[in-house]
């Protein structure tokens, strides 16, 4: 009798251990997890991107509004320039026109690697870049960054130092993404001490059509809508 | 953010010991035994008590009430600005169909077949149309790893945009033709960065795990990401910290439209030579 109570009373001493253990292991496991949850900092960082996301998307549905009711309401020659205006616009966001506005300069004279490149030209379209060209080349979104035994390689050319971005775009936010505190630019002179890292706005930048705006070989599209 | 383990070896067994021979113990009186009893139920609530005590503050300790819940309105505040994020995408998409439709209608003109055919090309080209064929798909997820040892870095363990950027870069540089991540379509005006430890794709918030859709000549693609002169450093965190990276091949992947905006309000086209036809 004596014996089965102290089994008994073992068992549940196990039994609660093991949960006990259970739920410490469980908690270890959301270690990631509670990384990822955002700090007070974050949350108004990414209230504001959302705010300014959101400002640029209803734009955008003005615009196709716009663009939607003006084709209901013209015909013939108006329908062609709106057609013809369209197009003109896909292609400067392709690369297969030469493009032509303000913007900002940037020259990197340090042998930067590769990944830098990649970075700084993820800076600048998130700084609203609307056409990009590094050492006189046009980038297109598949535009890749490799590297040659050392050397950077841009759409299959090898480039090298200083590294000029030409960016078309508002020349203000441009600059100031550029050249803010603690951001890329600093973080990659820090980085490269001996480097020279240079911005300037220019009135009128001319990037030239990209050298290769292949068509597509494999990907079909799903429907005439878009 | 580390949970203190209070080892439990030891001191429990010690304590187990104890209260078994207090339960087992030698034939006292029948007061002593249930005192005995008592206190082989008190050590243990004790015990108990300490390792509830253990699992409480490994919680992440909150700041106090107030911030805790300007944490809750701020929350609450990016759910509303996502719901119209994700209102607006669906207009931009609703309203990108209905331009097709009349767009399409307009290249029945004659003279305007030609310059709506390449339209129909540029917007292919520029990812506001969804595309599909062969390619590969490629998760990318948090290390598996359950307990990160307290000399380590925890972000080393999770994925971040510096990453997803270079899958990208390398999948681009085999000759990918459509890219989405997590159902954000890669463009031009895409950017993949960080808040925090968020990471916005098209200033969309994304979350682990990443599901590359990818069309492509499959076998470029998977043989790119698996060379191991590529992807090095996210390759490195796979082998040493369990950061979860797989590839699949597929015959058919269905990449969807990008349905942001596309501002173009400083850059003027110049005319190309390339050029064909155009209004009349």
């Amino acid at each position: 009798m004596k014996v089965r109570s102290a089994q008994l009373l073992l068992s549940a001493v196990c039994l609660v251990f093991g949960v006990l253990l259970m739920v410490q292991f469980r908690t270890q496991g959301k270690i990631a997890k509670q990384l990822v949850a955002e700090s007070s900092a974050d949350q108004a960082q990414i209230i504001a991107n959302l705010y300014d996301a959101n400002v640029a998307l209803r734009k955008e549905v003005d615009r196709l509004e716009r663009q939607v009711r003006e084709n209901d309401e013209t015909s013939g020659a108006a329908r062609a320039a709106q057609l013809a205006a369209d197009l003109q616009k896909f292609r400067i966001v392709n690369g297969s026109v030469p493009a032509v506005g303000p913007g900002v300069e940037l020259s990197v004279d340090a042998e930067i690697r590769p990944e830098d490149i990649q970075d700084l030209i993820n800076e600048l379209r998130n700084a609203g870049a609307e056409a990009l060209a590094l050492n006189g080349q046009r980038l297109t979104v598949r535009s890749a960054v490799t590297s040659d035994h050392g050397a950077v390689v841009v759409n299959n050319r090898k480039l090298i130092a200083p590294y000029v971005f030409s960016a078309v775009g508002a020349p203000d936010t441009l600059e100031r993404a550029l050249t803010r505190k603690g951001g890329l630019v600093s973080y990659l002179q820090t980085t490269y001490p001996e480097g020279r890292f240079s911005v300037s706005r220019s009135d009128k930048l001319t990037l030239p059509v990209a050298e290769t705006t292949s068509a597509f070989q494999l990907a079909v599209p799903d429907n005439k809508t878009g | 953010m580390s949970a203190p383990v209070v080892a439990p070896g030891a001191t429990i067994d010690a304590h187990l010991g104890r209260l078994g021979h207090a339960l087992r113990g030698p034939r006292r009186g029948f007061d002593l035994r249930i005192r005995r009893g008592t206190l082989g139920l008190t050590l243990l609530a004790v015990i108990l008590g300490v390792y509830l005590a253990a699992q409480w503050q490994s919680r992440p300790r909150p700041v106090g009430a107030a911030p805790e819940y300007r944490r809750e309105v701020a929350a609450q505040t990016i759910e509303r600005l996502e719901a119209e994020q994700a209102d607006l995408k669906r207009q931009i998409a609703d309203l990108r169909a209905q331009l097709g439709a009349r767009q399409a209608a307009t290249a029945a003109q004659p003279d305007l077949a030609e310059l709506s055919a390449e339209l129909d090309e540029a917007k292919l080209l520029a990812g506001t149309v969804a595309v599909h064929g062969p390619g590969i798909r490629v998760l990318l997820d948090d290390s598996a790893v359950r307990t990160i040892p307290p000399k380590d870095d925890p972000a080393m363990y999770i994925v971040h945009d510096y990453q997803l950027r270079d899958v990208v870069n390398a999948l681009w540089a085999a000759g990918a033709e459509a890219i989405s991540i997590n159902g954000e379509r890669i463009v031009a005006p895409t950017s993949i960065y960080c808040v925090g430890s968020t990471i916005l794709v098209n200033d969309t918030r994304t979350s682990p795990a990443y599901e590359f859709l990818v069309v492509g000549d499959p076998a470029r693609l998977d043989a790119a990401l698996a060379d191991s002169a590529n992807l090095k450093a996210l390759k490195g965190r796979v082998k040493s910290y369990g950061l979860q990276f797989s590839t699949q091949r597929l015959k058919d992947v269905s990449v969807p439209a990008y349905v942001g905006g596309l501002d173009v309000r400083h850059a003027l086209g110049v005319d190309a030579p390339s050029t064909r036809g155009g209004a009349r």
